[in-house]
């Protein structure tokens, strides 16, 4: 027990032990020792590492170095801001009797007993209206239009690299469905930008493509069954929410970013501390095996 | 009452001492068995704050004394004490 508090006495800072060392040593080999010794010896060499000097010559410095990072990213890190909209799409099931396209208004009321289409068949015809937002050309054209990445584009970025990034901050999905006399599923549309009201107009053109892409092609299914032709199912598309304007950017604040960064540098300090210690009781055995 | 800087204190103002004898002495007069870290924590910050002082050379059992400073410091601490003491036991009484 008396050699393992001793080797633990060596946990104590260098300066420390070539002051107090020799009489500590001295009170180990005098005393008889206990289990809580072991415990009264590690807590006193943690404290006298992590002492007032310790924490205003090591672990402050390091924590200010630590803050000083975080914040040298944060403000290299462009902030993003994020738009998003909701659509829903609803698919009815067409009664016999008001199957004549004529009374289409009326066969779109819902009805309790008899559902839409399933969810898996809407979820296919959903995901042909959706697609279109994500298609290269359409990209490419919203890129220039509304000039996006423009520092990467006078940076002469590939257009392709352009569209992936963008492709990146686009988030398509859906976010719920109902069966109830309909089927009925919400896609939500987000775009994440440096500029709010660039990442709202984004938003607002992917919804107004999706919509696009379900007028074409319910207006070529009716063309391909015929204007009388029977009809099982009726669907409607709606914005349900329109895009967000929001001035509050994504993630961790800039002030978060600093504490944590102040943190980690100070673990970091700590940490230092530890091992600068133990090296030196490295030393100090090696000096005295010398001597 | 079991604060070393106090116990160290107290057991320095009846005559000089080295380690081991303060911790004979503190678990005798104050029945507290202080640890060697928690002792040589106090002993490092009472030589620190001035309040005691090594006597003559470097030794392996090293004698420490009480200083002025520390005199006072142990004086105003014990008065403070003194009066909580009074102040508690009189309440008590009072209940």
């Amino acid at each position: 027990m008396k050699r393992i508090l001793k080797t633990l006495g060596r946990l104590y800072p260098r300066a420390w032990r070539e002051r107090y060392g020799e009489e500590f040593d001295a009170i180990l080999e005098d005393r008889k020792p206990c289990l809580l010794d072991i415990a009264d010896v590690l807590l006193g060499a943690f404290r006298m590492r992590v002492s007032m000097r310790h924490l205003v010559q090591i672990v402050l410095p390091c924590g200010l170095a630590g803050a000083a990072i975080a914040w040298g990213i944060a403000a290299r890190t462009p902030a993003r801001y994020s738009s998003d909209t909701v659509v829903k799409f609803t698919s009815y099931r067409l009664t016999p009797v008001c199957s004549n396209p004529d009374h289409l208004p009326a066969t779109l009321r819902p009805s309790k007993d008899i559902c839409g289409e399933g969810g898996a068949a809407i979820d296919k015809l959903m995901q042909a209206w959706i697609q279109p937002a994500l298609d290269r050309d359409f990209l490419i054209s919203v890129i220039k239009t509304k000039r996006l990445y423009w520092e990467q584009q006078q940076s002469h970025v590939p257009i392709e690299q352009l569209v992936d990034t963008m492709r990146a901050h686009i988030n398509l999905r859906p976010i719920g469905s109902a069966e109830n006399g309909a089927s009925t599923q919400a896609y939500r549309i987000e775009f994440q930008y440096s500029e709010p009201r660039l990442a709202q107009d984004v938003v607002a053109l992917l919804a107004s493509r999706s919509m696009d892409a379900f007028i074409k092609s319910s207006l070529a299914q009716i063309k391909a069954q015929g204007v009388s032709g029977p009809r099982q199912y009726a669907r409607t598309i709606a914005i349900v929410r329109t895009p967000s304007f929001s001035t509050t950017p994504l993630g961790v604040s800039r002030v978060h970013q600093v504490e944590l960064g102040f943190l980690a540098g100070s673990l970091a300090g700590l940490l230092l501390t530890l091992s600068l210690g133990s090296k030196s009781a490295g030393e100090s055995r090696k000096l005295r095996s010398e001597s | 009452m079991s604060d070393p800087t106090i116990l160290v204190l107290s057991s320095l103002a009846g005559g000089e001492k080295h380690g081991y004898a303060m911790m004979e002495d503190i678990e005798r007069f104050g029945g507290v068995r202080l640890g060697p870290g928690t002792l040589y924590g106090a002993i490092t910050r009472l030589e620190k704050q001035g309040w005691i002082a090594p006597v003559g050379p470097r030794d392996r059992r090293q004698l420490y004394k009480l200083t002025a400073a520390g005199r006072a410091h142990l004086q105003e601490q014990l008065e403070n004490l003194g009066r909580i003491v009074r102040i508690g036991q009189r309440r008590l009484e009072n209940v």
